[in-house]
């Protein structure tokens, strides 16, 4: 896993490695229905869908800056995040070590919401699929091909659940707005790259989804967190549309990876 | 290791099922008075009228997922194949994808854990399916009419579309890498399989999916199994992360040859007394009971699991056996001598299993 080092050193320093994987396929096909205007392009302009339930359609390939897969605090004024004294000296450290100790490194998943996050490493977007009950996020990941569950089907938060990685989500529309809220955490996640902020078991996710037209969406982020902040804090994260392409599939193969190192990325 | 191959994926991370959504209602199951699930309720059609696929299902794959060229003839393999599969075999499956913590590629179709069963949950919309599978691996199945390419960027997953075929929804693949292996045995195949799959949910309960494999490269013509989804009311898929377990791979040592060599004398009238049927006390997550199946031919010990055949067992004492392509076995005895349960031993544990009477 030297590679991931690497290449997010490379990212901290603002280098940036373009995808090899451009021969794959279907990252230029032409997405069905979306609007265009005269030469064909889509028009990210137009007004936000809606879906067959009347709801906002969130369905889409979405990226964001990679400054906030790097500092999700990049925004904020001081005093908006105040770390617990642990906190911030755990992230001294990794911030010192260049993370190093990334659990990313070890091929584990982002976590939430660090998973919703471009790297820059070239883009790792996700995608959106919607139904009335149910929301499915598909990443690429700077590890592995992954995939969240959002259930909207009016279920409660599991009772003592088994802590994991990315949590157990659930959600509802508030106007515009879905809300997805995720608890659940094994703590292990890393809220940014860069920073290294810590999360705890006790952390809990907002995130606030909000289409505002047919190119662009932001991700309201609110870390309530009070085992390592003291108190919560609020990310506004913009995202643009990727139109006609698609994921691409990325796989973390270990020590394989060594080999790789500083020329190419893990798939 | 047929076994332990897809066991350690599969099972030994998930082993500790505590309380998330594992029991909680899924909302729009028909049910029956006493509000089980009604199973052999109809199909239920999504709101484009198409049949609607969607739910937690458990995939019933007992055969192919441990074999899938079973039906073939062993001439319809190429010789390579087959000495690739022996040699697979013997390292006990140690290079298999699964046990690096990649994905299973095409055998997402036909594969299962060691119970025979494998989960996958299905999320439908009019333009995809997409399948969900406990790894934090998924499929996307365009259904917007796009085609496949030629010669796509070789992937773990490969790249589907789908159409509907009356009441079947038909999903076309290709583009895998030549990494995966078909099953647990080791079937391999290359860049150019295509393969075929064709869901037809049967009733509410039920999904029958006719898996078709074309790789002429290894198999002589194309060849199609049947693999059964039944669904999994109630439930949902637990997040499992493959690289948080690795550190099983240092007790993966031997070679499948080994029990041979290490084989001891055990009198008959003991052996005798292990004849029977073993069941497993079914566990949590587990919902396709095992059986091992013990008989004695020409005082030699024979263990079948789940109807896959015999195997036979090597003695390395009168109550410890193994066979299982790595796995040993391990009979409990009462005060009279007789067998009262086999335990299947394996790094996550034992796996008891009750004999019946």
């Amino acid at each position: 896993m030297k590679l991931l080092i690497g290449y997010l050193a490379i990212v901290t320093t603002g280098t940036v490695i373009g995808p090899t994987a451009g021969n794959a396929q279907w990252i230029h096909y032409p997405t069905p229905g979306a609007p265009r205007i005269a030469d064909g392009k889509v028009n990210l302009t137009a007004p936000a869908p809606k879906a067959p339930d009347g709801k906002p359609d969130l369905s889409g390939v979405w990226e964001s800056g990679n400054q906030y897969f790097n500092d999700l605090s990049h925004d904020l004024k001081p005093g908006e995040m105040v770390m617990l004294p642990w906190a911030k000296s755990l992230q001294a450290e990794r911030e010192k070590r260049d993370h190093r100790d990334d659990p990313l490194n070890a091929c584990m998943p982002p976590g939430v919401p660090r998973i919703n996050m471009t790297t820059g490493n070239g883009p790792h977007p996700l995608k959106i699929v919607q139904t009335p009950l149910l929301v499915v996020l598909l990443y690429e990941t700077s590890t592995n091909s992954t995939f969240r569950q959002v259930f909207l089907d009016g279920r409660p938060f599991p009772k003592d659940p088994q802590p994991n990685w990315l949590g157990y989500s659930i959600g509802h529309w508030d106007g515009n707005a879905l809300v997805v809220e995720t608890t659940g955490f094994n703590g292990r996640s890393w809220v940014d790259t860069a920073k290294g902020h810590p999360q705890t078991p006790s952390a809990k996710v907002t995130e606030r989804f909000t289409r505002q037209d047919y190119g662009h969406m932001q991700i309201e982020i609110t870390i309530d967190d009070p085992g390592a902040y003291e108190k919560p804090w609020r990310a506004v994260v913009p995202f643009h549309m990727l139109p006609d392409t698609d994921l691409i599939e990325t796989y973390c193969e270990n020590e394989k990876d060594e080999k790789h190192e500083g020329k190419d990325r893990p798939n | 290791m047929k076994f332990l191959l897809t066991l350690l994926p599969s099972i030994l991370c998930v082993a500790p099922a505590f309380a998330q959504w594992l029991d909680y209602p899924t909302p729009g199951i028909p049910r029956l008075a006493n509000g089980k699930p009604n199973l052999a309720a109809p199909a239920p059609r999504a709101s484009d009228g198409k049949p609607n696929l969607e739910g937690v299902w458990n995939r019933i794959s007992p055969k192919y997922r441990i074999n899938i060229a079973a039906d073939l003839k062993k001439e319809d393999v190429q010789p390579w194949a087959r000495d690739l599969v022996a040699q697979r075999t013997e390292d006990l499956g140690k290079q298999s994808p699964g046990e690096q913590c990649l994905p299973s590629g095409p055998a997402y179709a036909t594969d299962a854990d060691s119970t025979g069963g494998g989960m996958m949950k299905i999320v439908q919309t009019p333009a995809m399916v997409v399948i969900l599978n406990p790894d934090l691996t998924y499929r996307q199945i365009f259904l917007d009419g796009r085609k496949l390419e030629d010669s796509p960027n070789p992937s773990w997953m490969g790249y589907s579309v789908g159409h509907w075929d009356g009441d079947t929804l038909v999903v076309e693949s290709n583009g895998y890498n030549d990494r995966t292996w078909l099953d647990t045995t080791g079937h391999p195949h290359t860049e150019a399989l295509r393969m075929t799959e064709r869901y037809h949910r049967r009733d509410f309960g039920h999904i029958d999916i006719d898996v078709t494999l074309q790789d002429p490269g290894v198999y002589a013509h194309p060849w199609t199994v049947r693999v059964t989804a039944e669904l999994a009311p109630d439930t949902e898929l637990l997040e499992f992360v493959c690289n948080e377990n690795t550190s099983h791979r240092e007790h993966w040592v031997g070679k499948a040859s080994d029990d041979a060599k290490s084989d001891v004398k055990v009198a008959p009238e003991i052996l005798a007394k292990y004849v029977g049927t073993y069941v497993e006390q079914p566990k949590l997550w587990r919902v396709v009971p095992r059986v091992v199946q013990i008989t004695v031919k020409d005082g030699v010990l024979y263990g079948e699991l789940d109807g896959r055949g015999e195997v036979r067992q090597y003695a390395r004492s009168d109550t410890s056996f193994s066979g299982f392509n790595g796995l040993s076995i391990r009979f409990v005895k009462n005060a009279q001598g007789e067998a009262t349960d086999l335990y299947v031993q394996h790094v996550s544990g034992d796996y008891r299993f009750a004999r019946q009477r």
